[in-house]
């Protein structure tokens, strides 16, 4: 089965069964080149929508595709979507600079020189260049999660998938994190699926907002 | 009022009481072998060419099993943490058995598997092969790993189930492959588990009596690690050897779980 190639991302009646919560038939598509943001009540099933596209929750029913291709049965490193959740965002084994290099794959951790370069120009973007030496141990909420942001940057996917992923920042550095996602999103064809309880955030930034509540999918609007 | 904090203090204190005894009981026991002989009786012992050939023996021989057990060890319990292998419950009991068996059961069975082994194969095929490992000091070798690769399992096991697997499934989505995921986030986080484990598991090949008494032997000069030669020492009426023998070993015992503690391997030593 396939979908047009406009749709980066799908959900096809796609259901979730977690224990006592059921994700119901979720349809919903983002197109290429499109931010849009999933709201709703804590428990709506926001995080399981993600996470099966990520590959790390296998849906009951259901399609997951993306940019036309059936993603359902594939790993997660397969995909080509890259997703930052809303906790253990950060591996305790590396430090800073290798957690951010950890999705460039081997074409441009070859380029050793780029790659470094392309890390340390990201990081002062995110204001976290001063972190690069630093165990992940003590760092803060909101440094983690511009860590874990940088990271799935800088893995060269076309699909970012965040949950929740500037809620320790302050309003100024939102801000300015958000601006780099909308400029990120500009440079060809690149999608955001971003999950979050900032309806103002989301009404700003996105292109679409879809609203889950109970685990069923209830209304998509166009944010503007 | 004062009723209940006189109960409360006369609960505690039986509880403490409790403790106390089995403390001084395991503590007295253990020491008694360092006040029999006392501390420098002790080193000139271990000073003589026999106990020094044992302690020998028993090092390599402990960390040869250690070794081979961690080689299996770490992938079967990273599979049986990690996946969904058919008949896991069955694989599960099957690999504690030989922890729960009498250790002269262990040794037995072993020496029965080489018996039919011969009778298949042909006893001079196994020799010819250099296969026969009975009565020989790679025998001990085998005879540990009996033991010691059951239980690295066991405490493997423990320490993949500490890594999140949600730190897995984020290198996934990264791109990373099973194989890298194991490489770079799996056995890196598990590290200190995995060290505690392995100290645990030299630690038992170490202290390994009945596999190795029925398998490889008690032959003096050839067999004899550390508990072989207490063995053979209290047998011939060699009690003085056979107490030191039996500190050096308590000494092993404490340094490993001193060390164990010292990693944070509390999971796997309870």
């Amino acid at each position: 089965m396939s979908s047009p190639v406009s749709a980066a991302l799908e959900w096809r009646g796609v259901s979730v069964d977690f224990g006592a919560f059921v994700l119901h038939q979720v349809d919903l598509c983002a197109p290429v080149g499109t931010w849009l943001a999933i709201v709703g009540p804590t428990g709506a099933g926001k995080s399981l929508l993600l996470e099966a596209a990520a590959g790390f929750l296998v849906p009951t029913e259901g399609e997951i595709l993306g940019h036309g291709n059936s993603l359902t049965q594939l790993p997660p490193e397969l995909r080509g979507l890259a997703y930052v959740p809303q906790d253990d965002l950060l591996f305790p084994c590396f430090d800073v600079r290798e957690n951010l290099s950890f999705g460039m794959r081997e074409g441009a951790q070859n380029a050793a020189s780029t790659a470094g370069d392309a890390i340390s120009r990201l990081a002062k973007q995110l204001e976290i260049d001063h972190l690069l030496a630093r165990r992940t141990r003590g760092l803060s909420g909101g440094e983690a999660q511009r860590i874990a942001l940088g990271r799935a940057l800088l893995s060269g996917t076309d699909t970012l998938l965040l949950d929740e992923c500037t809620s320790a920042l302050d309003a100024a550095t939102k801000s300015r994190v958000g601006d780099l996602l909308a400029d990120w999103r500009t440079r060809g064809g690149r999608t955001i699926v971003q999950v979050t309880h900032d309806s103002e955030e989301a009404r700003a930034r996105a292109d679409t907002i879809a609203t889950l509540e109970g685990g069923r999918l209830v209304r998509i609007v166009a944010a503007r | 009022m004062i009723g209940l904090r006189k109960r409360n203090l006369l609960f505690r204190l039986s509880l403490l009481a409790c403790l106390g005894v089995l403390s001084l009981f395991v503590g007295l026991f253990l020491l008694s072998s360092f006040v029999y002989a006392g501390p420098l009786r002790l080193l000139d012992l271990l000073r003589r060419p026999e106990a020094q050939q044992s302690i020998w023996l028993s090092l390599w021989t402990s960390s040869l099993s250690t070794l081979l057990a961690l080689v299996f060890a770490v992938p079967s319990a990273y599979v049986l943490t990690r996946h969904r292998v058919p008949g896991a419950g069955v694989l599960d009991v099957l690999l504690d058995l030989p922890i729960v068996l009498p250790p002269l059961v262990a040794g037995f069975s072993l020496l029965l598997l080489y018996t039919l082994l011969g009778r298949w194969l042909g006893s001079r095929t196994l020799e010819s092969a250099g296969l026969d490992l009975r009565f020989s000091q790679p025998g001990i070798v085998l005879a540990q790993f009996t033991i010691a690769a059951p239980l690295a399992v066991r405490v493997m096991r423990a320490a993949f189930q500490e890594v999140p697997v949600r730190l897995e499934s984020m290198a996934r989505s990264l791109g990373a492959g099973e194989a890298e995921n194991f490489r770079r986030i799996s056995l890196p986080m598990a590290r200190n588990g995995i060290l505690a484990g392995t100290i645990l598991v030299w630690a038992r090949s170490v202290a390994e009596f009945g596999p190795i008494l029925v398998f490889a032997g008690a032959v003096r000069g050839k067999t004899d690690v550390l508990p072989i030669s207490i063995f053979l020492s209290f047998s011939n009426g060699e009690i003085e050897n056979g107490v030191a023998l039996s500190a050096l070993l308590i000494v092993v015992g404490v340094l490993a779980l001193a060390l164990i503690r010292r990693l944070g391997g509390s999971l796997v030593v309870g």
